[in-house]
């Protein structure tokens, strides 16, 4: 009798469980493009009465799955999350409801990390989608960003005068046969071609130029300062302690 | 009006507009004005029923369709595929004359793709957009890269450029997609030589500009507008005329309460400088995901007995918008399909009556469907009978709206959406003439599934398009008739061209089903899962000596 109140518990668990799915699925997978309502299809496969093992509906919202449109939900969603979305899936798959009770729901939750106020603060400016050209048009961090300049969470600058005005030593002059003349960040020599970043004005062009039309020469006249002319600083203070918490 | 232009017709005045595509096919829309419209005519009603397969090129990129408009420049046709890979190839022969393969990173992810919907030639330089949102530039002789640009990191957006760019003069100018993310859109012009950004106009106005007001809030941030089709050009104007967007999100607008500009118009921008001129807004506050994306038609027509520079612009609701295209005046509005109750009409003013709008939490029947009266694929106009060619798709779908917050670059929906049969019939598509001004249909084809590629017409007097089965077909432009019929193997979602070499007319299709649409018609239709991938380029002439 207590066993037979222990499964249906378990069962009544599971069915919590897949009600929470049913919601996520809807926000996050049905959407548009996707999976389509119920799991009908849409652009990506149709996800009802479709066979699938727990073990790769989990590995696969995880995951993702590189080169397709299927994103890794890993850190987008939490791990409970993702378990009553892949429950939810089950209970709408050809292996229906039973698998998802078979597959139970023990769950290991990542662990959490909270970004310090002034950190994240500088984080929201770094990318700063508003201004045309914010700090992540020309670095990268966390996954974010465009990787021209360099890594600013390797050695984070000393003061907010050392983010106006950084060593720019790897900044070159380039002239070209035609006498067009520009601020450049070399990349690679190779077989008589030159790649580099165009820096004339943001976005960095990454340009394939012939050697023998090009003639590189040491400094240049640009300035960081005016790349980042649209922070005040007081922003690059908070810029700053985002830098430094992520150097941490 | 219809007798007017039919006047005009037989006078053979329209046939004087610079909108016929003549050897080559050298923009998106064939011209900048966009008619996908041939003066070619050695293929004609009384011989093409000869038409056969001259060459095919397998490009070996088949996930996603083959979405593209070959672009066709002194006998040269490049073509792109859903990967971002770039053919070069001899347009008698098929002969491959230069490959090149955009390096996309391996663990790239979007909602909008993977497809491609066509690179722009010019200046000796092949431009493409790219599934991570770069703008790359080839040498058109060698295929190698010349320059790239990031427009905005993709992981960040959650956007990415899919559509064909627009060659100005020496400017590229290039769409961006995120209209279904919290995004904020925008249209971008580069140096054509050198990749250097010139200007960027925002789709939804920045605090201080005017209709910055039309957005609530933070909602202005989110608000998507994405530019993600093609554009037009008006040289004697100088104006870019480029079609923007639904608002984010979807179906959720009480957090974004206003006219939500500049969604869903039609807006006119300086060439050189992206300042904007005029703008023409179909759909304020749009809650149904009905973008204002598709082509931008420029075309002069007789309204009332005088000639007037008109823009025809097809929106997803059904409805196709003509104004003026010096000072976006409203001349005229029609239902380009019959399943239409988002609306109960659409007044002398181009103003919407009754809106039906989605409701939190409670399934809506709704029509259209969120795929459209039509999808992007293009119409054509035809000087010669003064006609507008264009797929309709009749469907609809129950819509449940939901309250959604934003989060920067994630989709962006505020709902969800199933489709379903129209009232009383099956889903259905076709293929109709049209007056331009007052969408009276002069004939009809009928198609069982739905017609998702872009329609041709050329001064033989023929229509071609393709169907999701695989056939590419040509049809009488003033009956209907259907004339000639050929299997390619694999559903149609690209856009057929035509071109002359030595000689001889070429029609070039691409073959190849897939997209967001295609690949969810299994709702409709379980049979479609099951419709083949492709990713060919067939293309035809008459026999020789013929």
């Amino acid at each position: 009798m207590l066993w037979l109140l222990f499964l249906l518990a378990q069962a009544s668990g599971a069915q919590d469980e897949v009600a929470v799915g049913e919601r996520i699925f809807a926000k996050s997978c049905a959407i548009g493009y996707c999976h389509g309502s119920g799991g009908a299809a849409g652009r990506a496969p149709r996800i009802q009465g479709r066979s699938f093992t727990p073990e790769y509906l989990l590995k696969v919202t995880r995951e993702g799955i590189p080169g397709t449109a299927m994103p890794g939900w890993q850190g987008r969603l939490s791990e409970e999350e993702i378990r009553a979305v892949v429950a939810y899936m089950l209970s709408i798959s050809a292996s229906g409801r039973a698998a998802v009770v078979a597959s139970g729901s023990s769950t290991t939750p990542a662990p959490v990390v909270v970004t310090p106020p002034d950190a994240k603060a500088g984080r929201e400016l770094f990318f700063d989608a508003v201004r045309g050209t914010r700090c992540g048009t020309c670095h990268a961090l966390e996954d974010r960003g465009v990787p021209v300049g360099p890594n600013l969470a390797a050695s984070p600058p000393r003061s907010v005068g050392a983010i106006r005005n950084p060593p720019l030593g790897e900044v070159r002059t380039a002239r070209l046969a035609g006498g067009d003349e520009f601020p450049a960040l070399l990349v690679e020599e190779k077989d008589g071609w030159v790649k580099l970043y165009d820096l004339t004005v943001p976005p960095p062009v990454l340009r394939t130029l012939r050697a023998s039309e090009l003639e590189l020469s040491p400094g240049s006249r640009w300035r960081h300062a005016d790349a980042i002319a649209s922070y005040t600083d007081q922003e690059l203070e908070l810029v700053l302690a985002y830098l430094r918490w992520l150097a941490r | 009006m219809r007798t007017v232009i039919a006047a005009f017709v037989a006078a053979g005045v329209l046939l004087a507009q610079p909108g016929a595509t003549g050897k080559d096919w050298p923009h998106y829309g064939g011209l900048y004005s966009a008619w996908r419209y041939s003066a070619l005519d050695q293929i004609n009603r009384s011989n093409v029923r000869s038409l056969r397969p001259v060459w095919a090129f397998q490009t070996g990129d088949y996930d996603g369709g083959l979405q593209a408009t070959p672009i066709v420049v002194d006998g040269v046709v490049y073509l792109s595929t859903a990967h971002n890979w770039v053919f070069a190839l001899d347009g008698a022969t098929g002969r491959e004359l230069w490959q090149y393969r955009y390096p996309l990173p391996k663990d790239i992810t979007t909602i909008y793709g993977p497809w491609n919907r066509g690179v722009a030639v010019g200046l000796g330089k092949v431009f493409m957009g790219t599934l991570d949102n770069h703008v790359v530039a080839i040498d058109q002789k060698t295929g190698r890269e010349l320059w790239r640009v990031n427009v905005e990191d993709a992981r960040q957006c959650g956007c990415n450029i899919t559509g064909a760019p627009l060659l100005v003069k020496d400017k590229v100018i290039v769409g961006v997609t995120g209209g279904d993310s919290a995004h904020r859109g925008y249209l971008n012009a580069f140096d054509a030589n050198t990749g250097r950004h010139v200007w960027r106009f925002w789709t939804i106005p920045g605090p201080g500009e005017p209709g910055h007001e039309t957005w609530p809030g933070d909602s202005w941030k989110y608000g998507g507008g994405a530019t993600w089709m093609t554009g037009s050009y008006d040289p004697e104007l100088n104006l870019v005329y480029w079609a923007v967007g639904n608002p984010a999100a979807d179906f959720y607008g009480e957090d974004r309460r206003g006219d939500n500009l500049y969604t869903n118009s039609v807006v006119a921008l300086d060439a050189d400088t992206g300042k904007l001129k005029w703008y023409h807004q179909q759909i304020p506050h749009d809650v149904w995901d009905f973008d204002t994306a598709y082509e931008c038609v420029l075309l002069d027509l007789p309204v009332d007995g005088k000639m007037r520079k008109l823009l025809l612009n097809v929106n997803k609701s059904g409805y196709t918008f003509v104004v003026d295209r010096t000072n976006a005046e409203f001349i005229s509005a029609w239902p380009l399909v019959k399943h239409i109750n988002w609306v109960q009409g659409i007044g002398k003013k181009g103003e919407l009556i009754g809106r039906n709008e989605p409701e939190v939490g409670k399934p809506k029947f709704l029509c259209p469907s969120i795929g459209g009266g039509r999808s992007w694929n293009q119409g054509a106009w035809s000087p010669r009978t003064g006609w507008f060619y264009s797929t309709g798709l009749e469907w609809c779908q129950e819509v449940t709206a939901v309250k959604e917050d934003p989060v920067e670059g994630q989709p962006f929906f505020g709902g969800t959406f199933e489709w379903r049969h129209p009232p009383g019939e099956q889903a259905h598509s076709h293929l109709g003439a049209y007056d331009p001004l007052t969408g009276k249909r002069f004939w009809s084809y009928r198609y069982n599934y739905m017609l998702l590629a872009s329609v041709l017409a050329t001064a033989g007097d023929l229509v071609f398009t393709g169907d999701p089965e695989g056939h590419f077909f040509a049809l009488d432009a003033r009956t209907g008739e259907k004339l000639w019929s050929f299997q390619t193997g694999s559903g149609h979602r690209g856009s057929a061209v035509t071109y002359e070499i030595g000689g001889r007319q070429y029609i070039a299709t691409p073959s190849g089903f897939g997209s967001a649409l295609a690949g969810a018609l299994g709702q409709l239709w379980p049979e479609m899962e099951n419709f083949r991938k492709g990713s060919t380029l067939f293309v035809f002439a008459l026999p020789e000596g013929d």
